[in-house]
């Protein structure tokens, strides 16, 4: 096994989401762009001999970072503070109007998109999205591509009328001279959308939209039926639709799964999560048995209520996005 | 102009010579670029030429001319299978002890050393990452282990009963991953050390309570 490389430099700029996140890293010859979906990271080089641009525009980035939700978690709970301590009132509602002007102001006008050209790529720096960090940014790559490639001639931007930059799809559209027609030409060399491998539709899938159709009709049916039974059917549908989402992220991973019913598995499972401790909190109000507290089906009529409804939209979800027209891949003449 | 605009890539046209930034004409947006020579170079496309009758052919292309040896397997290329990576000293791949000089030798070895050869991978070598051509295939992801561990324990605290599946497991795989690749980036291994500390912690909060469970019954019976 080969030593990995030391990438002693990581470059201004980082996009935390709550999921995803990027940022760049320089080494001796080459930046380095990291994009991690929080259990896997995928990495693109962009060696300092190949790169013929850097190019930044101005434009609005409403990007809710995770440090502007830590923000926000903050401020509930100063504002949960607030209803007993009556003089925090104020000051909480002056802190959310600032923080979220600041945070209105920077997405729309410090914001930025940053994209890297070479003979084969245009891709954007998805860590690079704020004018302050593109500044920094192209202080330290600039100079650094420079001293690998030399000075470009001045008169560059009247050499480059004449030539090609970046990629084939990208070349394409822009050796037609610009026009009224351009958006019209531009979408007529664009790529069309990546199609994913596999199916629409998988058992796992199927059984899992199938448990939310059970459980909206249990739900309903428990608003005037309380007996045990009941309640531990919905428990058992709940239990087997956690086993399905799990059953639906391994085929979407394993690219059995095309469509995105994942994402309804995910939301489910965040749901799931917060129904088990909104059941344990609205029994233990109601005054009900502590053992309720520990099963998944909803233990009043509100949160049943609530659950049926959230059960129909996931439903609807996962129908929409299992059934909804594809983008088309591109065809040859045999029709293949 | 041939530059996109990074915001839509639609050709930017209306240039400002002196500060090198240009409004796009369909978004509007203010362009800002830096550019370099790589723009101006000019890429020559591979062609391989035909083999002529005696001349050494390509491996994968019998009728094509080689132009190269693999510096790994040693397969005839052509023009289009090689694979260049630059160049290193020529006797570089020479072990130690051929690299001193012998009484025999014309040329001497310590001079030779300073010449370089090319660095031709062929397409096979690449693809299976073999010997030195790993070096020509790189890495483009890598599954985070430590971050699969750190996140098992903690977020099963949110459904705390799922600890007892998740808490194991992740000192499973603190224990198998330990020594796999960890990110290209990140160095230490904090993220594994802290899953496995907390994973033991739930997995003794587990056992106490269970043990806890079954033996209060006894002395309860102890005590009556």
């Amino acid at each position: 096994m080969t030593k990995d490389p030391i990438y002693p430099l990581k470059l201004p700029g980082h996009r935390r989401g709550i999921i995803n996140s990027a940022s760049a890293w320089l080494a001796p010859d080459h930046i380095l762009l990291v994009t991690s979906q929080r259990f896997k990271e995928e990495y693109k080089r962009y060696y300092l001999r190949d790169i013929q641009a850097i190019a930044i525009a101005r434009t609005s980035r409403f990007h809710l970072s995770s440090r502007a939700l830590f923000v926000l978690v903050l401020w509930f709970i100063a504002l949960i503070m607030s209803f007993s301590i009556s003089f925090m009132t104020p000051w909480v509602i002056v802190a959310a109007i600032t923080l979220a002007g600041a945070w209105l102001y920077i997405s729309a006008d410090r914001s930025c998109v940053c994209r890297i050209y070479t003979a084969v790529s245009s891709d954007p720096l998805p860590s690079v999205y704020r004018t302050w960090t593109a500044r920094k940014f192209l202080e330290i790559v600039e100079p650094r591509i420079r001293e690998v490639q030399g000075e470009i001639d001045p008169g560059w931007i009247d050499a480059v009328a004449q030539r090609p930059v970046g990629p084939e799809t990208v070349r394409d559209s822009v050796r037609t001279t610009p026009s009224i027609e351009a958006p019209a030409i531009f979408e007529s060399v664009s790529e069309p959308p990546e199609v994913r491998p596999g199916n629409l539709r998988t058992p796992a899938s199927d059984i899992f939209l199938a448990t939310l159709l059970l459980e909206a009709v249990a739900d309903v049916f428990a608003f005037s039926n309380h007996s045990t039974a009941l309640t531990w059917t919905l428990t058992g549908i709940a239990l087997a639709q956690m086993a399905a989402a799990i059953f639906v992220f391994v085929d979407r991973n394993r690219g059995r799964l095309r469509s995105s019913v994942h994402k309804v598995a995910i939301a489910k499972l965040i749901w799931v999560s917060l129904l088990f401790y909104t059941d344990a909190f609205a029994v233990a109000r109601a005054g009900g048995k502590a053992d309720l507290a520990l099963r998944l089906a909803p233990g009043t009529n509100i949160v049943r209520g609530i659950d049926a409804v959230f059960s129909i939209a996931f439903l609807a979800a996962g129908l929409v996005l299992t059934y909804r027209p594809e983008p088309r891949r591109p065809t040859t003449l045999l029709g293949s | 102009m041939p530059i996109p605009c990074a915001r839509c890539e639609m050709p930017l046209n209306k240039w400002e010579p002196d500060t090198a930034t240009a409004v796009c004409r369909l978004c509007g947006s203010n362009n800002s670029v830096r550019a370099f020579p790589a723009m101006l170079a000019n890429a020559a496309a591979a062609r391989p030429e035909s083999a002529m009758e005696g001349e050494a052919a390509c491996f994968d292309h019998p009728g094509k001319r080689a132009v190269a040896a693999c510096s790994q397997c040693g397969r005839y290329v052509c023009g289009l299978c090689s694979v260049d990576f630059g160049a290193e000293p020529l006797a570089a791949g020479l072990p130690a002890a051929q690299r001193q000089n012998q009484p025999g030798d014309a040329v001497p070895r310590e001079s030779a050393a300073a010449e370089t050869t090319r660095l031709v991978w062929c397409p096979s070598c690449v693809s299976t990452r073999a010997g030195r051509a790993q070096a020509a295939n790189l890495e483009t992801s890598r599954m985070l282990y430590d971050s699969i561990a750190l996140t098992l324990p903690l977020a099963s605290l949110i459904m705390w009963p799922f600890t007892i599946i998740a808490a194991p497991a992740s000192l499973v795989i603190g224990i198998a991953k330990w020594k796999s690749p960890r990110s290209l980036v990140r160095r230490t291994r904090w993220r594994l050390v802290a899953a496995m500390v907390i994973s033991s912690i739930e997995i003794v909060a587990w056992v106490w309570g269970i043990a806890y469970f079954l033996t209060r019954p006894l002395m309860r019976g102890t005590g009556a």
